[in-house]
């Protein structure tokens, strides 16, 4: 049988530099995946203007639309896509293709909508997207026969609302944040609350298990109303 | 004699060559490598769901994977493209962590920091986990929990006593908390709880420890509730109004608590097991496989022990726990091998791949041991086997990592007309409609409707609500199809299937194929002339994004060629019968060009 040691096999020095070591990684990571969003997004959008030179609007829109994807804070690569997809769907509108100018705005709105997280990048293009949207579905509608009054009413309430059904994205990460601190909590009550032979460091022990405890219930309680 | 700089530029050499250089070229290559190869799309499978519950909350399928869409809401603060993107992130992060831990483990287990790391490069540059690690999966984190498990009950663990059982427990719950498969892990699990509870002073406290820390990892579980009572919940799959419902939803009720998925394909635990074998001979490119066997093999028969060499008791437990994630977990499943099904059943041989490879490390300690590397060499030995296995696995990753899924989803959302109800089947269009729809906000006057999920009383009022429509109940296994197209028709709705899975819709309405989908025209109506289907399809598929180069049979971008060319496979039959050999000519022409290719080498064994 192994003796039992005294000592923690890790202390707060070598936890510290652990940590450090893990941010690093993350942040290594985090830099690499930004390099090949603002690469593809470059890439994209190169290919998205040559074909609106050429004339190829549907080929455009679906590259434009791309790069717009590719988001970085800071690139503004991601916001010349959308103004390529504003350009091509005047360009749709002047040569008679309604359709592929709608397909074009909506391309830009659902770019902006697939890059939202703490905060919502373009949002002031969102409401004139949502009402030229709403505008040519209701004009689409129109032209089938099967129109209602309050059609374009009806698809704006559509575009809008979900923008507004958004889930507050501060609550969810200080709910994510509690998560990550139980866990912390729970390790640390592990790690500091506990003698090797097993036997609890009272003080330390309920520390660690109260501050669990609050986190856990913090988390429940954040993500329920994020 | 070495000048100051020159001394200077030595010990830096030597440090870079040393233990720890030979650690940050490891990782530092994984996180290179696994960042600039994130998936930011949808992929088939499950992916599409997580994918969707990185853009806000919600449940995922059963049992929920809790830890794992927890941490996924985490990602709302990691700025970069899409949900996807960020789910593929979390991943890559769990992909990381778990070839951390998987070298943690080696080195637990007997191996040096050379052998270790080797094993790491072939695991972490195996096709399946490269992939894995860095799309929106649960397996990975599954992984990392699991090996952790064998690290720390590895006999040169540094935490021994209590630490060493509370510690398992913990895991266990985690582990347990992300995916059931876990369980199978309780052989090493227990063994380790049994040698930490020797180990402590107070035994009985120990194990207290332990069931503590178990149940403190499970509540991950207490999410799910709190999750689908969110009024902005994106997707939850099941009913949590009663309590009832969450015991269904974590037992697995849905699919059968021990079965795979809904479908029951008949095979036999053979060409499961074979299966798995194949699958790991490729994936670890024959050399981790034949290390593999000669570790375990060393590991139970060696008489001279050197002094790092784990018990021979401890082995015997780490290979039962081998034999259940592995054989005895695979030839339980349900899902034949076989095609895109193959792509589902796979992600289950990711536990067996690295719990195997630690005895991959131990096999290489051995042949290791009788050579005395210089650390250049070392270093050497390990960068070149990085950019091999890399390059050996590109051209899988890239083709698992297709955005054939997605683009699928955006051509058939930018060409249905306003208010249209498109039914289909299959997981990889049911999270794909998911993503686009609930996570990007695409097309919200568009209905997707699974028939298959109609079974579901959640899912069927569920759409009755969004649609507005009275939907059929199911009669004993069968949903009407007919019914709900006649619902959907009658109110003045256009229809649209994916495909045709069932025959009641072609018998009872005219259909005609329009670009990826069919058009359902109302009881009574004819089919245009294939000449106006013709010209509606090729405008359809000018604006449509297609793939640069023809995807592989058995994947999810094979199963997604398929629907594009079957409109001009069948306007070619169109043709052909009333006479037009020129016209069905140029369709099958076009057919041709958009089909899947086979699958190279070994996987076309796996796929035929």
């Amino acid at each position: 049988m192994v003796e039992p040691r005294d000592e923690r096999p890790w202390g707060p020095g070598k936890i510290a530099r652990g940590l450090g070591l893990v941010a690093l990684l993350l942040v290594g990571l985090f830099a690499v995946a930004a390099g090949r969003a603002a690469v593809s997004c470059r890439r994209e959008l190169h290919a998205a203007e040559g074909f609106f030179a050429a004339g190829d609007l549907a080929s455009a829109v679906l590259s434009a639309r791309h790069a717009a994807e590719w988001y970085v804070p800071l690139d503004s690569c991601s916001e010349a896509g959308l103004s390529l997809l504003d350009e091509v769907a005047a360009k749709a509108d002047a040569t008679g293709q309604g359709d592929l100018a709608l397909v074009a705005l909506r391309s830009a709105r659902t770019s902006i909508m697939l890059t939202r997280g703490l905060y919502t990048p373009h949002a002031e293009r969102l409401p004139r997207l949502h009402a030229e949207i709403a505008a040519r579905m209701a004009a689409e509608r129109r032209l089938s026969g099967k129109a209602k009054p309050d059609d374009q009413a009806r698809y704006l309430a559509q575009l809008d609302g979900y923008e507004a059904r958004r889930p507050n994205p501060w609550l969810a990460l200080a709910g994510s944040l509690g998560f990550v601190g139980w866990l912390g909590a729970v390790a640390g009550f592990a790690w500091f609350g506990l003698r090797a032979d097993g036997s609890f460091v009272w003080q330390r022990a309920w520390g660690w298990a109260g501050t669990a405890l609050v986190l856990f219930c913090l988390w429940l309680t954040l993500v329920r109303f994020a | 004699m070495l000048s100051e700089g020159q001394g200077g530029r030595h010990e830096t050499l030597a440090w870079l060559v040393g233990p720890k250089g030979l650690m940050l070229l490891l990782f530092g290559c994984i996180a290179v490598v696994y960042g600039a190869t994130l998936s930011t799309e949808v992929l088939g499978g499950d992916a599409g769901e997580f994918a969707t519950l990185a853009g806000g909350p919600g449940v995922a399928h059963p049992p929920g994977y809790p830890l794992y869409t927890m941490l996924l809401r985490l990602m709302d603060f990691v700025p970069i493209a899409s949900p996807a993107a960020r789910a593929s992130f979390l991943t890559a992060v769990m992909g990381m962590g778990a070839a951390v831990a998987l070298f943690r483990a080696a080195i637990a287990w007997g191996a040096e920091p050379l052998a270790a790391g080797v094993a790491v490069v072939i695991w972490a540059f195996a096709p399946l986990t490269w992939s894995l690690s860095t799309s929106p999966e649960v397996f990975v984190l599954n992984a990392a929990l699991c090996v952790c498990m064998v690290a720390v009950a590895g006999p040169l663990s540094p935490h021994r006593g209590t630490l060493r059982a509370g510690l398992l427990g913990l895991l266990a719950g985690l582990a347990l908390s992300n995916h059931h498969s876990a369980v199978l892990m309780a052989p090493i699990g227990f063994y380790g709880l049994v040698v930490g509870i020797r180990e402590s002073v107070a035994p009985l406290r120990a194990l207290g420890v332990a069931l503590g820390a178990a149940l403190a990892g499970l509540l991950p579980y207490a999410l799910l509730a709190s999750q689908a009572a969110s009024p902005e919940a994106l997707w939850v799959w099941g009913d949590f109004t009663a309590l009832e419902g969450l015991a269904h939803h974590i037992l697995r009720a849905d699919f059968g608590t021990l079965q795979l998925g809904i479908r029951a394909d008949k095979v036999d635990a053979w060409t499961q097991v074979g299966a798995l074998t194949i699958a790991l001979m490729e994936q670890t490119y024959w050399i981790g496989f034949i290390a593999f066997l000669g570790g375990t093999v060393w590991l139970l028969s060696a008489r001279n022990r050197f002094a790092q060499m784990p018990p021979r008791r401890a082995v015997v437990f780490l290979v039962v726990t081998l034999v259940c994630v592995g054989p005895l977990f695979v030839s339980r499943l349900n899902l034949s091998p076989v095609g895109v099904a193959a792509r589902v059943v796979e992600r289950f041989y990711l536990l067996p791949l690295t719990i195997g490879s630690v005895f991959v490390a131990l096999g290489f300690e051995g042949w290791f041991r009788r050579l005395e590397l210089r650390n250049d060499v070392q270093f050497s030995i390990l960068g070149a086997l990085i950019t091999l296995c890399a390059a050996m696995s590109f051209q899988q990753v890239r083709e698992h990592h297709r955005p054939d899924v997605s683009r699928y989803v955006e051509n058939v959302l930018v060409s249905v007309p306003a208010r249209a109800v498109i039914m289909g089947t299959e997981d990889h269009r049911l999270f794909g409609f998911l993503y686009h729809q609930a996570a990007l906000g695409e097309r919200a006057d568009v209905q997707y409707l699974d028939p298959t999920m109609m079974h579901y009383d959640w899912y069927r009022h569920r759409m009755a609500e969004r649609t507005g429509l009275t939907l059929p109940e199911p009669e004993g296994e069968t949903v009407s199809t007919v019914a709900i197209a006649d619902a959907v028709l009658s109110a003045g709705r256009p229809l649209f299937v994916t495909n045709i899975f069932s025959s009641g819709i072609p018998k009872n309405f005219a259909t005609y194929p329009a670009g990826l989908l069919y058009r359902v025209l109302p009881r009574g109506s004819s089919p245009p002339h294939p000449l106006e289907v013709e010209r509606l399809n090729a405008e359809l598929f000018d604006h449509y994004w297609l793939p640069e180069y023809p995807a592989v049979v058995g994947s999810w971008a094979g199963l997604v060629a398929q629907d594009y060319v079957r409109p001009w496979e069948q306007l070619a039959s169109a043709f052909s019968a009333i006479g037009m050999g020129d016209r069905a000519e140029g369709c099958r022409h076009r057919a041709d060009a958009l089909r899947p290719t086979p699958a190279p080498t070994f996987r076309r064994r796996l796929t035929r």
